[in-house]
């Protein structure tokens, strides 16, 4: 196992629920949740707060990102994640341990007073939300599209002092509409990143899925839309964030594929998942130690192979190592990442060019 | 000749805050951990 390094932190997905007050045509949730599934309490979560800290010190890294995920998890309530978050203090010596909390939420419930609260009390006033521009497959429960609603919330948000960022699907439902979609979110003052849908077992999203090639040909004409903005005032994420990475010269794209013990998924009933629970259950946090958990991830580390289609690619030791943006691809480098690898070289080998014509250097900002 | 005013800007955001690395995060805000 490599030694931490300054740049690394523990990421951590915490799922408090699954339950979603949203049924998306492309969840990936409800394919595999046992019937038996129920929500954590407050006692799970200082349960798994003891985990944490005593896998922290075993890999002896004191930056954690701490993520709400679920399921929604405002369906907890705000209250509750407000009393949870309370809670780290106890488990963590904040002097020590530095805790980064975001919350990745449907919005749906961004607009009650306790959940303004929290997010202005727990985080920092800024919230990502996911939403389709255009997108219509994002349900509520009465077969409605959710999306006027939550643009709502959005706008309720931004009058109550919070900023917020979307993640936005792309699908065949929207695709042709990205220069509308960036001039929408800009003038919404809403940084925004893109992902494909998932593949996920539903014959109704199958003639939504879009190709390897349509994703990013949409993904490098928002790049150019971005790059050539004068007044750039939101942010576009998947852009930001390639060329933090190129600039910096850091070649772990991914880190779940170079360091995939900084990376646990904690869903309720102990189930602990890598990478943010795409792959295999990795073990359970309930019944096994740190230490367990850390070898089972030592094996994996020593028994990746690369994909054959990155073998040729001269990106794949440069910045890519065969990871993904997290981009919602199931395919996953120890399995067939072809056509994820495809995505990964078209936005390099873009991005290679512009910076190199713009006079950027690879690694010009390496710490 | 560096001359992109939204790479610049990240540049800038590099050199001042420093920044955590971590692309694993759904949210659209994840890497922004201060270091």
């Amino acid at each position: 196992m490599e030694k931490p390094d300054k740049y690394d932190s523990l990421y951590i997905m915490l799922s408090p629920t699954i339950r979603c007050n949203l049924s998306c045509k492309y969840c990936y949730v409800n394919q595999d949740v046992p019937r038996s599934y129920s929500d954590m309490n407050i006692n799970d979560i200082k349960f798994i707060y003891k985990w944490v800290k005593d896998y922290a010190e075993l890999i002896k890294i004191n930056r954690i990102q701490l993520e709400w995920f679920g399921g929604e998890p405002l369906v907890m309530g705000g209250s509750f994640i407000d009393n949870a978050i309370e809670a780290q203090q106890d488990f963590f010596n904040l002097n020590e341990y530095q805790i980064h909390n975001t919350i990745q939420t449907n919005l749906l419930l961004a607009d009650k007073d306790e959940n303004i609260q929290l997010l202005k009390k727990h985080f920092r006033s800024y919230v990502s939300g996911s939403m389709d521009y255009r997108g219509g497959l994002r349900i509520m429960k009465n077969g409605k599209d959710s999306t006027p609603k939550v643009l709502k919330n959005i706008q309720y948000l931004q009058e109550k002092g919070i900023s917020v960022g979307l993640v936005c699907t792309l699908t065949k439902t929207n695709i042709d509409y990205v220069d509308e979609m960036y001039d929408f979110f800009k003038s919404h003052h809403i940084d925004f990143r893109v992902n494909r849908a998932a593949h996920v077992d539903n014959p109704d999203l199958q003639s939504s899925v879009i190709s390897t090639k349509e994703y990013s040909k949409a993904v490098m004409h928002l790049f150019q839309r971005y790059a050539n903005d004068e007044n750039p005032d939101i942010r576009f994420a998947n852009f930001d964030m390639m060329v933090r990475l190129y600039l910096m010269g850091l070649s772990d794209i991914c880190v779940t594929v170079t360091k995939p013990h900084l990376h646990l998924a904690f869903e309720a009933n102990g189930r602990l998942f890598s990478r943010c629970r795409f792959v295999d259950q990795i073990g359970n946090y309930q019944k096994e130690q740190p230490q367990v958990i850390l070898s089972r991830f030592k094996d994996m580390t020593s028994s990746r192979v690369a994909p054959q289609a990155c073998s040729s690619c001269s990106f794949f030791n440069k910045t890519c190592m065969g990871g993904c943006f997290g981009e919602r691809n199931l395919d996953c480098f120890h399995s067939d990442c072809g056509y994820r690898g495809e995505t990964n070289k078209d936005l390099w080998e873009f991005l290679d060019n512009f910076l190199t014509t713009q006079g950027y250097e690879y690694g010009a900002y390496r710490k | 000749m560096k001359k992109n005013k939204v790479v610049n800007q990240i540049v800038d955001s590099i050199v001042r805050e420093g920044t955590a690395v971590n692309l694993a995060g759904w949210h659209t805000d994840a890497w922004k951990m201060p270091q």
